[in-house]
């Protein structure tokens, strides 16, 4: 293999410095090219007409004819095969020469659209769960963008107060982690990259409620009783979210009843029909596990 | 020219007879085969039918992918080297100018016009032109063929058949003669017919050729080439004709070992599929193996159908046959005759063995009847102006002649009017589904990278297949199978799971409940029975297509890895994409030399009298017509024959009709007098059964008439009271049987019938028990008695009732972010508590809590996973129907994951239950989503005692809980989860509604709990307890916990 190699890069050599008829064919290209730029190509081959291009990409490739005007011309690339990061090779065919060259294409700079990725999405709020912010910057033909091109991270917390973190791109990606706190709510996340910044977000969310107590409240006029909760609160004294799962289980002469229902401002509550029959009747209310304190409606006398 | 030839060259010359053209039964055959089936053919009859569409999806293949063995779409992919390709071929090369389903028609066409002319030539090896071309009128009027092209959709074993009796002349040529041109031509058509149909191949060698050998061997024998010594001894008797038999047994003997040769190289990717890729299937049942005497509905499919007017020949044909040199045609027509009638003897078990349960038995009637055909076709010679005409005439008179005739043509044009049209009579297949809202629906937000699967299509999941890059899970070509869920079960279609009594149910649920095993995140259901199977699995309904299809979608599948394929073209692929219709091409050749030759040497059998000219018909009808007005032709013709030799024939031929017709009018009341009998029965049971069948059927008429007068409703408020009447039963089941119980006779006119109404649900089997009062009206006949049932609906009301609803715009059309990739940045918070694993009835089953610990609602798979002690996966499976899919924030729903199915063994195949099992992994996982959280139904009066819980369901939503479940959780003393159950109200719930439940706890007794160390895998530790006390109801020394969900009114 080594021998092939070794025989390859003479070969190679002595093409790129080759002559075709009566002088050589060299062929000029850039070193570097931003991605997506157009990449002109410049070819002598004294004594030819024509010459034949090739531009080979890692994912495609570009074939051109290229007319010689006293054995010179050039030809200005924009295609496809440049969009990629990476590098490129030239290869230029006249008269049985053939001349190659190798262009380094670099990733441009970030650009939107930027999709940050924040995990998890939400967490308790227990004070010691983190929250890891990750961005991977593109540029606006999806390459990543270089190493250490730098980030910063910018998020406001429910208190309302702003912190950031800057940071750099290492193996393609930059990270951030948020230490959260005891209290719930929103926390807005904004990552920026060069002149692109995108938007992010997590959610601290209530822990498990403590015990609460139900007050049993007969509206006036109506038969019914309304049994509602008091405010359902965690351990930090967060408010639980609205549409969290409640179950009520009611007690009665002919049975049980259980009655699934959501929270609603921080609330829970039970229309309960007035009885067919009497006796007392015992209302319980379960939310995330934990079981309130049971409210009983005595029948009131006549 | 060798002695041999040349008799048989003279044998050849006897089975053709002289003449100038098609007589106009062989003309009106091509007539009916060309018009009447082409013309059904051209209106769409195909797309009723059973196969159709899996013949055009397979020249879909190869008009899209020629040269590919490698079919994607279907089982997650597969070799159509499982199919001999030669018909599919010509459809999809036919395709190319008209499009698939032309150019089906086209091809069926054709093969139908070849069948007929394959039809006449066959006969002709055995009567008269003229006898020929009735029999060939005969099949092309037949039930049998309407029913094989307009019913089964069959078109490669048509249009091989056609080949293959197309060449028997050939064959018998070379075998009594001895000629090479036929040796080569009988071999061209046989590699047609086995490009074509490689079973067909190998039943019609054996029973169309073989007696035909038989005969040509008989002949031989007897005939005498030169001069020979007188004999005297019976040794040297035998030894002579051995002798004689020996060139024509060396010829069959060198057509056979050819015809296995060339039926083993031209389709040899097939064999090679074959052996390489051996998978054994559970044998499906096929009603065409029932025993037709207890399964009417197989009796009229597979006997009486297919039969139709050619069962009043069979005892002439028997009697036309042995005593004639026909005898070994008739014995093959006897085989097979028996054979087709499955169960109902045990020849057909016994002779085929295992074979018995994999070949579907249609086959041997219709080569039953082609068999015949030669023998009818004689009947209805003779019948129409030979001596059985003449006989008549002269017992009865020309009027009696008449008649028979116009019963003959109406036995024969009733049957071949009516089959065509079984599919919409029976409703054999579900209406048509029109296909493009469904692949629209694939080709939109790339949702063709999943899998799908259809329900309650029918064939015509073949014809969607055909329009769509989309895989289905399963396919509609069984013998391709290979996923370990379809070849175990013993149902042809996942797609019609419900039929041949739910067989299919188990693998429906194994698919449904695992569905991330093959990608498959989309089910297009067009039968709602499957509805509540699918919504309590964890399946959303999210879409009802323009066609009445309702799209229903799994949350968290992943895409499926695109199916491995080589995509260069190897040898094998090559060989099959040209050596098939190569061999066709010879076969079409050899056909037309072997015409050709006929005609220049005499045969009447050429070109311009196989395709009769348009003028030559109408001059022939016309002619016909003339001579049927021209009485006196006709009595001289007759005259003619009278001679006494003539005369004794057509007096036992006479008598061999008049038997045939009474033996085959007894045959078909045998079979349609049983089910009709039952149908007289007017007993209170009857009549009670009758009633609940009728509802089950949705024939609320004839529920209505069974109703006592006395408190029957109008048929107007019966049908009202019936509409709200919804449910599981009701609605989505299948009523299986009913069996009567005790009757308690309450005086001379009433009596209460205890009924067990057997019901077949998307959740399996379930009886439910009625005890119905029937009593006798005035009329002095039986009705029903029904009571009103109680209304436990609320009062109507207008209520504030506040919720919180959540959008989710990540799932949206066009999305610019895909949402499979929001998903798994960031999973909900899942908690799996008190799990345990359970032995029930000898089945493992893995139980637990699953809750939501996330502020959003989520969509949840729970996996179970066991061990071996050194870490190896036994069996690995999902939760099913017994948990709740979809969580509330806060919402938590106990489980149980079922190992029942393949998982109910270990790779070994130790039944899991009894396997040395290591531990066991349960893992969760969940996904944001907006779907099913409605809470509408709730629990009242909920009471224990002795085990039974008992209460009211009620509904408080505004929308129908057509199928409420009760998830039961059982706890024991120490609060530890002990068992698992799910309960479905056997009653919907219209909105407001109440339903009283009472359900068994299961007892304790028939549980084994096993102490294998329960590993949880989910993504957090917050756990709480899920159920508080206060949430259970005390029993015994534990509790139970009861949970109320309910598959809702779709919108």
């Amino acid at each position: 293999m080594r021998f092939v190699a070794a025989l390859m890069a003479l070969v190679v050599a002595t093409a790129t410095t080759g002559t075709a008829g009566s002088g050589q064919l060299e062929l000029e290209v850039p070193a570097q090219l931003r991605a997506g730029e157009p990449m002109t190509v410049t070819v002598a081959a004294p004594g030819h007409d024509t010459a034949t291009l090739m531009v080979v990409g890692g994912l495609r490739s570009h074939v051109a004819t290229l007319e010689l005007a006293g054995g010179n011309g050039s030809l200005t690339v924009a295609d496809p095969t440049l969009l990629r990061a990476g590098a490129v090779t030239v290869v230029a065919r006249s008269g049985g020469l053939e001349v190659m060259r190798h262009v380094e294409v670099l990733a441009g700079d970030a650009t939107a659209p930027l999709y940050p990725a924040v995990s998890p999405a939400r967490v308790d709020a227990d004070g010691v769960t983190d929250v890891t912010v990750l961005a991977l910057p593109e540029d606006s033909n999806g390459n990543p963008v270089a190493d250490g091109t730098g980030v910063r991270v910018s998020w406001t917390g429910p208190a309302g107060t702003t912190e950031s973190a800057s940071t750099a791109t290492a193996d393609l990606v930059a990270h951030v982690v948020i230490e959260t706190g005891r209290l719930a709510g929103p926390t807005e996340i904004a990552v920026v990259v060069s002149d692109v910044a995108a938007p992010g977000a997590f959610d601290v969310v209530p822990g498990l409620p403590v015990p609460m107590a139900l007050t049993a409240v007969r509206p006036a006029g109506g038969d019914d009783v309304i049994v509602e909760s008091e405010r359902l609160v965690d351990a930090a004294g967060n408010e639980l979210l609205d549409g969290a799962a409640v179950a009520f289980v009611i007690d009665d002469a002919r049975g049980r009843q259980l009655v699934q229902s959501q929270v609603i401002g921080g609330r829970a509550r039970l229309r309960v029909p007035a009885p067919d029959e009497g006796g007392p009747i015992t209302v319980t209310m379960i939310v995330a596990g934990v079981a309130s304190l049971p409210v009983t409606l005595l029948e009131e006398g006549p | 020219m060798p002695p041999e030839a040349k008799t048989a060259e003279r044998a050849g010359r006897a089975l053709w007879t002289r003449s100038r053209g098609l007589d106009l039964p062989m003309r009106l055959a091509l007539l009916v085969s060309f018009g009447y089936h082409g013309g059904l053919l051209l209106t769409g009859s195909y797309r009723r039918t059973y196969d159709a569409y899996v013949h055009i999806f397979f020249a879909d293949h190869y008009a899209t992918d020629w040269f590919s063995f490698f079919e994607p779409r279907w089982y997650t992919g597969f070799s159509v080297a499982s199919y001999p390709p030669a018909s599919h071929q010509l459809v999809a090369m036919v395709s190319k100018a008209t499009g698939l389903e032309l150019a089906f028609v086209v091809v069926q066409t054709l093969a139908v016009v070849a069948l007929v002319i394959g039809v006449f030539r066959f006969a002709q090896l055995w009567v008269d032109e003229r006898a020929a071309g009735y029999a060939a009128l005969f099949v092309a009027v037949s039930s049998m063929l309407a029913q094989t092209v307009h019913v089964f959709g069959q078109l490669p074993t048509v249009l091989a058949l056609a080949f293959f009796l197309n060449g028997l002349p050939s064959a018998y040529e070379w075998i009594a003669g001895g000629r090479p041109r036929a040796f080569f031509e009988a071999l061209a058509l046989t590699a047609a017919t086995a490009v074509t149909h490689h079973l067909t191949t190998i039943f019609a060698a054996v029973c169309f050729l073989g007696p035909m050998a038989v005969v040509a061997l008989a002949d031989s024998t007897r005939r005498i080439a030169g001069p020979e010594p007188k004999r005297t001894t019976l040794t040297a008797r035998v030894a002579d004709r051995v002798r004689r038999a020996g060139p024509v047994l060396a010829r069959a003997g060198v057509l056979g070992v050819s015809s296995i040769m060339v039926v083993g190289l031209a389709i040899l990717p097939y064999w090679l599929w074959g052996a390489e890729d051996p998978v054994a299937q559970v044998p499906i049942p096929h009603a065409s193996r029932s025993d037709f005497l207890s399964d009417f509905p197989a009796a009229l499919m597979f006997f009486i159908v297919p039969w139709g007017a050619a069962i009043l020949t069979i005892p002439y044909v028997l009697w036309a046959a042995f005593t004639s040199r026909a005898w070994a045609l008739g014995l093959s027509f006897l085989a097979l005759a028996v054979l087709g009638l499955g169960d109902t003897t045990p020849v057909a078990r016994l002779a085929l063995g295992d074979a018995f349960d994999i070949l579907t038995l249609d086959r041997f009637t219709a080569w039953a009847i082609i068999c015949a055909a030669p023998l009818v076709g004689a009947l209805l010679r003779s019948l129409w102006d030979g001596v059985i005409a003449a006989d008549i005439i002269d017992r009865f008179g020309r009027a009696s002649l008449g008649l028979v005739k116009s019963f003959v043509v109406a036995a024969l044009a009733v049957p071949l009017l009516l089959t065509p049209n079984l599919t919409e009579i029976l409703e054999l297949q579900p209406e048509a589904v029109d296909p493009d809202p469904i692949v629209d629906f694939l080709a939109k937000d790339r949702h063709w990278q999943w899998r799908y699967l259809t329900l309650g299509f029918g064939d015509q999941m073949a014809w969607l297949a055909a329009h769509t890059e989309a895989g289905n899970v399963e396919g509609n070509y069984h013998s391709a199978r290979r996923l370990p869920e379809l070849v175990t079960s013993p149902v042809e279609r996942l797609d019609g799971a419900k039929f041949g009594g739910g067989a299919g149910l188990p693998a429906l649920e194994a698919i449904l409940t695992t569905p991330e095993t093959y990608g498959l995140k989309f089910v297009f259901s067009n039968d709602e029975f499957y509805d509540p199977l699918l919504h309590f699995s964890g399946w959303h309904a999210i879409e009802r297509l323009d066609n009445g299809v309702m799209i229903w979608e799994r949350a968290d599948v992943p895409i499926p890895d695109p199916a491995p394929r080589d995509i260069t073209v190897t040898a094998a692929e090559w060989a099959w994409g040209t050596v098939p219709l190569g061999a066709v091409g010879l076969g079409l050749l050899a056909w037309a030399l072997a015409t050709r030759h006929r005609a220049r040497h005499g045969s009447r059998e050429g070109w311009e009298s196989v395709m009769p000219s348009v003028k030559g018909l109408f001059d022939a009808v016309g002619s016909y017509l003339g001579r049927l007005a021209d009485e006196e032709g006709l009595e001289v013709r007759q005259r003619r024959r009278r001679d006494p030799s003539t005369e004794r024939r057509g007096e036992a031929e006479s008598a061999a009709l008049r038997i045939s017709i009474v033996a085959g009018v007894a045959a078909l009341g045998v079979v349609m007098l049983l089910p009709a009998m039952e149908a007289f029965d007017r007993s209170p049971e009857r009549v009670a059964a009758d009633y609940w069948q009728a509802l089950a059927d949705r024939d609320l008429e004839g529920a209505h008439e069974t109703i006592h007068p006395a408190v029957r409703p109008t048929l107007e408020e019966f049908r009202r009271q019936r509409a709200l009447d919804i449910g599981l039963t009701s609605s989505y089941s299948i009523l299986e049987a009913v069996q009567a119980g005790e009757t308690v006779v309450r005086s001379d006119d009433a009596v209460l019938v205890d009924l067990a109404l057997r019901w077949l649900t998307p959740f399996g089997r379930s009886v439910d028990r009625q005890r119905t009062a029937v009593e006798r009206a005035a009329d002095g006949r039986w009705y029903v008695v029904v009571a009103e049932p109680e209304d436990l609906t609320a009062e109507p009301a207008v209520e504030r009732r506040p919720a919180v609803t959540y959008v989710d715009s990540t799932n949206v059309s066009g999305a610019r972010h895909p949402r499979e990739i929001a998903s798994v940045q960031s999973r909900p918070l899942v908690d799996v508590t008190n799990a345990g694993v359970v032995v029930h009835e000898g089945v493992l089953h893995v139980i637990g809590v699953l809750s939501n610990r996330d502020a959003l609602p989520i969509d949840t798979t729970i996996t179970a996973t066991v061990l071996a002690p050194d870490g190896t996966v036994l069996a690995t499976t999902n939760a099913g129907y017994v948990a709740a899919h979809q969580l509330r924030p806060g919402e938590h729903t106990p489980f149980r994951i079922t190992f029942d199915h393949l998982d109910a063994k270990t790779p070994d195949g130790t039944a899991l239950a009894d396997a040395e099992i290591g531990s066991v992994r349960v893992s969760a996982r969940g996904t944001v989503s907006a779907r099913g959280l409605d809470r509408n139904v709730t629990l009242e009066r909920l009471t224990v005692s002795s085990g039974t819980v008992d209460g009211l369901v009620r509904n408080d939503g505004d929308r129908a809980a057509l199928v409420p479940r009760l998830l039961v959780a059982h706890y024991d003393r120490a609060g530890t989860l002990v068992w698992v159950d799910s309960h479905f109200v056997n009653g919907g719930l219209n909105p407001l509604a109440r339903r009283p439940v009472s359900f068994e706890v299961t007892p304790d007794a028939e549980l084994e709990r096993l102490g294998v160390p329960v590993v949880v895998e989910d993504n957090t530790d917050l756990g709480y307890p899920p159920t508080p006390d206060a949430g259970r109801l005390r029993m015994g020394a534990g509790s139970v916990a009861v949970r109320a969900d309910a598959f809702e009114e779709l919108p």
